[in-house]
């Protein structure tokens, strides 16, 4: 038995289960899925949320960092475009995230590993179904292998 | 005489007028190296040094990766007050010549500081691809023919005449800038761009195959890797003082081999040169195990200018990509429930 902890838990065959690593803009996502959850709302538990200032604050290096310890999806949500708390802070993200996901697309890392979207605070309802989507893909696309660290 | 010969003689004139009369402090320029179909940068201080400047078909590297260390500021703050910055003379080629703009947009240089010896390039010459042509065969020294294409002395003392478009780099088959866009002074005969559907039709290629095989080819290229960080040391656009690559707390890339570390370390990379790559091969000359870094690089720069309409290095007012944005930007990609 591996005594290290990633993010990924040992993970066997037959329990497998996706786990989503979820960058949510403080202002926006995070509440949204704070309201999903006053809300009862019902989502996948599989995802892991990491609350982040604003979506302008996501590096790439953070992405590429969690499918390399183990994530098998990432996605990363803000506020709509007009909504920044910081004014222009997810516009500015919008032209990263396109170019990220075009990358990675062109090298072959199936598109539906890393996502992007919006979600107010007041879409409790949009934030579960994001969710449900991303983790749903996730799991149809199986565990990541191509650039998990196995060391 | 051939026209790299004039070119050579009016560098050499320059460069002694100019450090004669003390107009610039240092002449940044190509000098002829031991090895053939190569030469080495030579930073010329003083005018009877002058000659030692050379052109021919083998200035293939780009000398704006020297500038934004000459303009550093020192970091004691005392220091910089006594400092003052060089004036420098440098010869740029057109893709040299982006990489300057690039540099001036990004507050590296100052342009008051710079005089730029332009030069239209006509290609310049892969010291690997001339050497793979003539396989066995060791060259002993190297040359132009007066039709542009290059000769080349093997070691039997016999001469071998290798076709220029056969031996040119491949940034240089696909060069839509030969011309240098900023300059203060203009030698040689101003080439033809490239056709823009060179580069195009390679990425297409690429694109067309399904995603997998896209991984193994992407996996298959970068696992030669060995962590050199030669392409980052010869790339003009990476300048970072600190390097997210050498960052201890948090370290974002492992050091080593592991593909992982490997895969992720290009990925960043050719993120990072986003909307400032001027294509100018510098991080595939500078490879030692033959990867070819562009590929990811000009995708993102093709994907740049069809997403945002902008082309680095082309004006020095002008506001880098990702430094910007607007309300109607595609976003096409973006997850709906």
């Amino acid at each position: 038995m591996s005594q290290t902890q990633s993010v990924q838990d040992a993970a066997s065959p037959k329990t497998w289960e996706p786990t989503v690593v979820a960058f949510l803009c403080n202002w926006c996502s995070y509440a949204g899925a704070d309201l999903a959850g006053v809300s009862r709302i019902q989502y996948p538990p599989n995802v892991r949320i990491i609350r982040v200032p604003c979506s302008g604050r996501i590096n790439p290096a953070f992405l590429l960092r969690a499918l390399q310890n183990g994530a098998d999806a990432v996605l990363v949500s803000g506020c709509h475009p007009g909504d920044c708390h910081y004014i222009s802070g997810n516009l500015a993200a919008r032209r990263k995230f396109a170019l990220l996901k075009d990358l990675l697309n062109f090298v072959g890392i199936e598109p539906e590993r890393v996502q992007f979207t919006w979600v107010s605070a007041s879409e409790g309802g949009r934030f579960a179904a994001v969710i449900e989507k991303v983790v749903g893909q996730a799991r149809k696309l199986g565990p990541n292998k191509k650039l998990v660290k196995s060391l | 005489m051939t026209a790299s010969h004039d070119i050579e003689t009016r560098l050499r004139e320059t460069a002694e007028g100019f450090l004669g009369v003390k107009k610039v402090d240092l002449f940044l320029g190509y000098e002829k190296a031991s090895l053939p179909f190569r030469t080495t940068p030579v930073f010329v201080t003083a005018p009877e040094e002058a000659g030692r400047l050379a052109w021919n078909p083998f200035c293939a590297a780009n000398l704006a990766v020297y500038l934004p260390r000459l303009f550093k500021a020192p970091a004691d703050a005392r220091e910089a007050k006594a400092a003052s910055p060089p004036t420098v003379a440098v010869v740029v080629k057109g893709c040299d010549a982006r990489s300057v703009v690039a540099l001036i947009q990004e507050h590296q240089v100052p342009r008051e500081k710079l005089v730029l010896i332009g030069v239209a390039c006509p290609g310049m010459v892969d010291a690997r691809k001339a050497e793979n042509v003539l396989g066995d065969r060791e060259a002993l020294g190297a040359g132009e023919d007066a039709g542009g294409n290059i000769r080349a002395v093997v070691e039997d003392g016999t001469e071998v005449t290798l076709r220029r478009e056969q031996v040119l780099a491949d940034a240089c088959l696909e060069c839509r800038s030969p011309t240098p866009v900023l300059y203060d002074m203009l030698l040689g005969t101003p080439a033809e761009p490239r056709e823009a559907g060179a580069a195009r039709r390679r990425i297409a290629e690429f694109e067309s195959r399904p995603p997998e095989a896209r991984w193994a080819r992407f996996r298959q290229m970068v696992s030669k890797c060995i962590r050199c960080n030669a392409c980052r040391q010869a790339c003009p656009m990476c300048y970072c003082r600190d390097c997210l690559l050498d960052q201890a707390r948090p370290r974002w890339v492992g050091a080593g081999t592991d593909f992982s570390d490997v895969a992720i370390f290009h990925l960043l990379r050719a993120f990072h040169m986003a909307g400032r790559c001027t294509e100018c091969g510098a991080c595939a000359r500078a490879c030692p195990m033959g990867i070819d870094a562009r590929l990811l690089a000009r995708k993102l720069g093709q994907e740049v200018e069809d997403l945002y309409g902008y082309r680095p290095g082309e004006a020095i007012d002008a506001t880098p990509p990702l430094s910007a944005f607007a309300m109607d930007d595609p976003q096409e990609f973006l997850t709906e429930p």
